[in-house]
């Protein structure tokens, strides 16, 4: 009894050592992209994986566009990693986290993110509100990151936080000069009120409409708020038909657009008011959930549609067809696949401008020779060009107009300039 | 006036969808005194499943609801058979931790099955919308509210009247006093839950019509808990009453104290309300007093 007594513990204790030492062993034998190193070859020669983190509101109530853009941008590094051989030969290592949209799992996961032992040089998230929730931590621990859709806050005043493209407030303002200039046949100063969501979404279009709305000839009659999970806005549309408006705009996620719409054309406000859309509440998401009511109205995003000719649609509509075909149609699959070329692009730069290359990255050196060094960059023509200009930390300067036409998201145009705007955040 | 109207029809009828979900929840507490925490993921599960038959499997509405309701009664049956039996007799918070699990297996489940995050339920309801004393209500919100009131009639009566609906009441009393008299309390559980999983599948394909399916349906299911606390934990008309007081308080409260407070301002009241009234009648408007000797 007492021999197999120490038989088994010999046995645990061989068993314990095996299972201990196969990481070392691995790392002595591997580099961590899936191929030995040569005998003779120096360690300098070996590329090390470059590790970002990645969080999106991929479940919860923000899913319906956390979760494409989460399949877009994991795809996309896919691809690059795969068919590219990553970046100069470095993989990126992606730590992808579902924040689900909440502010106690963001903090929780930018905390990981900037710990020095995580390794992570650069961070991205999808949301607004996920940057606006995290920002502060990530700007004082100086780790660079940036946002796909975002809001004035959150690159004004410029430090370590980006975004792909223009902002909500430049969404306000670039279907507000076209409504002006294309829609509004009235005379005197045409009515408007804002339906916001209660989060950054929301406030990033107030604050253009605060600023600019008096100067572009627009009357802001009404501003209503909104919660990402609201079943009803009857009340709130109730108070806003009474002051007579001639235009809508909802800056706000898919689900609480389809409410609102679907409120407001039963209470018969439209077709004869015009409702506007910023980027975050227009996708084919939107349209399915809100059906006819989507008909008919306009809305701002930064990217091209799907089918456009334009180098990276191929490709991507390859990856997206082959593993995440739910996501057909979805234009924040598009935003997410360029938030992954960007970030590749921001890789290549600050490798190409570190002495010792992509093994010598940090978080500063990322941020001073790949963010500050984005130039003209074509992100494969889903987006506007993306370059760095001093002060104004959106990479992207154009946005494209969209209308549900028959139900289908159709463009209006071509890319629509969206200027720099001063807010005077402090 | 015609303002008044619309706030007023709005959240009467926004209320009974609240109220909808509410008796879901009221069910089984009412049978077992358990709180179910996933009610809200059952509501999205069983939303889900109903689009898959009726959307994905392309069945007609007139038999892709009650598979669904089978499947919901069924997945019910299954959860208190294989998680909830093996805790009958164990403290009640054992059994209310659990269903905290089962929420984050509903969820999972979704996720798995449903990677598309989010759909539009197929069209079942007509988009004319209907004008009542000069206010205007559309059919989506009128057609819960009246399986609503339905169903909150035939739960009350079989409570009320049939030999299971009044073993359920005397199981939530006292297990083990029911069991020595030789009611078989493992059934009553399972009906309960099955029950219960009809109701979540009703009103999840309800509140669908009206949002879509997504994961905001859990949050919904989660306004129910403040109905159910408002109207009495184990009291179905209570549920029935509270939904439409919380709508009301909504909807009339925020058309009339938004412009002179802030955007918003409607979130916030109900639960003034129901932190006032629970000062008042901790047990809720209609919840059975206990008083407990000690």
């Amino acid at each position: 009894m007492k021999g197999k007594t120490w038989f088994s513990k010999a046995i645990i204790a061989l068993v314990t050592i095996v299972v201990a030492g196969l990481p070392v062993l691995a790392s002595g034998c591997g580099n961590g992209n899936g191929s030995t190193t040569t005998p003779g070859s120096t360690t300098d020669a070996v590329k090390n994986p470059i590790k970002v983190g990645i969080m999106a509101p991929y479940t919860g109530v923000a899913a319906s566009k956390g979760k494409p853009m989460g399949d877009g941008v994991q795809d996309a590094i896919k691809y690059i990693n795969t068919e590219l051989g990553g970046v100069q030969g470095h993989q990126i290592q992606v730590v992808f986290r579902d924040d689900q949209y909440t502010a106690a799992n963001e903090t929780t996961i930018i905390n990981e993110f900037i710990s020095p032992s995580s390794g992570i040089v650069m961070f991205a998230t999808q949301a607004s509100a996920e940057m606006t929730a995290v920002m502060g931590i990530a700007n004082e621990a100086g780790l660079p990151g940036f946002t796909v859709f975002s809001a004035p806050n959150i690159t004004q005043p410029a430090k370590h936080q980006y975004a792909s493209f223009p902002d909500y407030g430049d969404d306000w303002v670039a279907f507000a000069k076209y409504y002006m200039a294309n829609i509004w046949k009235g005379t005197g100063k045409p009515k408007m009120a804002l339906h916001l969501l209660n989060n950054a979404t929301g406030q990033g279009a107030k604050d253009a409409a605060d600023k600019l709305a008096a100067s572009l000839g627009i009357e802001i009659v009404a501003v209503e708020t909104h919660t990402s999970t609201t079943a009803s806005e009857i009340e709130s549309l109730t108070r806003i038909k009474a002051k007579n408006p001639d235009v809508i705009y909802i800056s706000s996620t898919p689900p609480p657009t389809a409410v609102i719409l679907k409120n407001a054309a039963t209470l018969g406000m439209t077709p004869a008011i015009t409702i506007g859309c910023g980027g975050a509440s227009f996708t084919s998401e939107m349209v399915n959930l809100a059906g006819a009511a989507a008909e008919g109205v306009w809305g701002i995003y930064p990217t091209v549609g799907w089918g456009d000719n334009v180098p990276a649609m191929a490709k991507m509509t390859e990856y997206m067809t082959k593993n995440h075909p739910e996501d057909a149609n979805n234009m924040d699959y598009i935003t997410g696949w360029a938030e992954g070329l960007l970030i590749a692009e921001i890789l290549n730069k600050a490798i190409t401008n570190t002495p010792g290359g992509g093994n010598a990255l940090t978080p500063a050196l990322v941020e001073a020779n790949g963010f500050k060094k984005l130039s003209g960059f074509d992100v494969g023509g889903l987006q506007g060009s993306a370059s760095y200009t001093v002060g104004d930390n959106r990479f992207s300067k154009t946005v494209k107009l969209y209308q549900v036409k028959t139900g289908k998201i159709t463009a209006v145009g071509s890319w629509i300039d969206a200027p720099f705007i001063d807010y005077g955040f402090k | 006036m015609a303002d008044l109207m619309q706030f007023v029809l709005t959240g009467i009828t926004v209320g009974l969808v609240y109220s909808l979900i509410a008796l879901g929840f009221t069910f089984i507490w009412k049978s077992s005194s358990v709180a179910n925490l996933a009610l809200g993921q059952m509501v999205l599960l069983f939303s889900w499943i109903a689009y898959g038959t009726m959307q994905q499997a392309g069945m007609p509405f007139w038999l892709g609801l009650p598979v669904t309701i089978a499947a919901a009664a069924g997945i019910g049956w299954i959860l208190e058979r294989v998680i909830l039996r093996p805790l009958i007799g164990q403290p009640i918070l054992s059994l209310i931790t659990v269903t905290l699990g089962v929420a984050f297996v509903f969820e999972g489940l979704v996720a798995m099955f449903w990677p598309i995050s989010t759909a539009a339920m197929p069209d079942f309801i007509p988009d004319e919308p209907v004008h009542i004393l000069g206010a205007v209500v559309s059919q989506e919100y009128l057609w819960a509210a009246g399986i609503a009131l339905v169903l909150f009639i035939i739960v009350s009566l079989f409570f009320r009247y049939h030999r299971y609906g009044v073993a359920m009441r005397a199981t939530a009393d006292d297990q083990m006093a029911v069991w020595a008299c030789g009611i078989p309390v493992t059934r009553i559980f399972s009906v309960s839950w099955m029950f219960a999983g009809a109701l979540a599948a009703i009103g999840g394909v309800l509140m669908s019509s009206i949002g879509g399916i997504t994961t905001g349906l859990v949050e919904t299911g989660l306004k129910s808990f403040s109905v159910v606390i408002l109207g009495g934990l184990d009291s179905f008309l209570g549920a029935i009453v509270a939904g439409p007081v919380i709508g009301l308080a909504e909807n009339v409260g925020g058309g009339y104290l938004t412009d002179l407070t802030w955007s918003g301002v409607k979130d916030v009241i109900p639960f003034i309300i129901i932190v006032i009234v629970l000062f008042i009648k901790p047990f809720g408007l209609f919840g059975q007093e206990r008083i407990e000797r000690i």
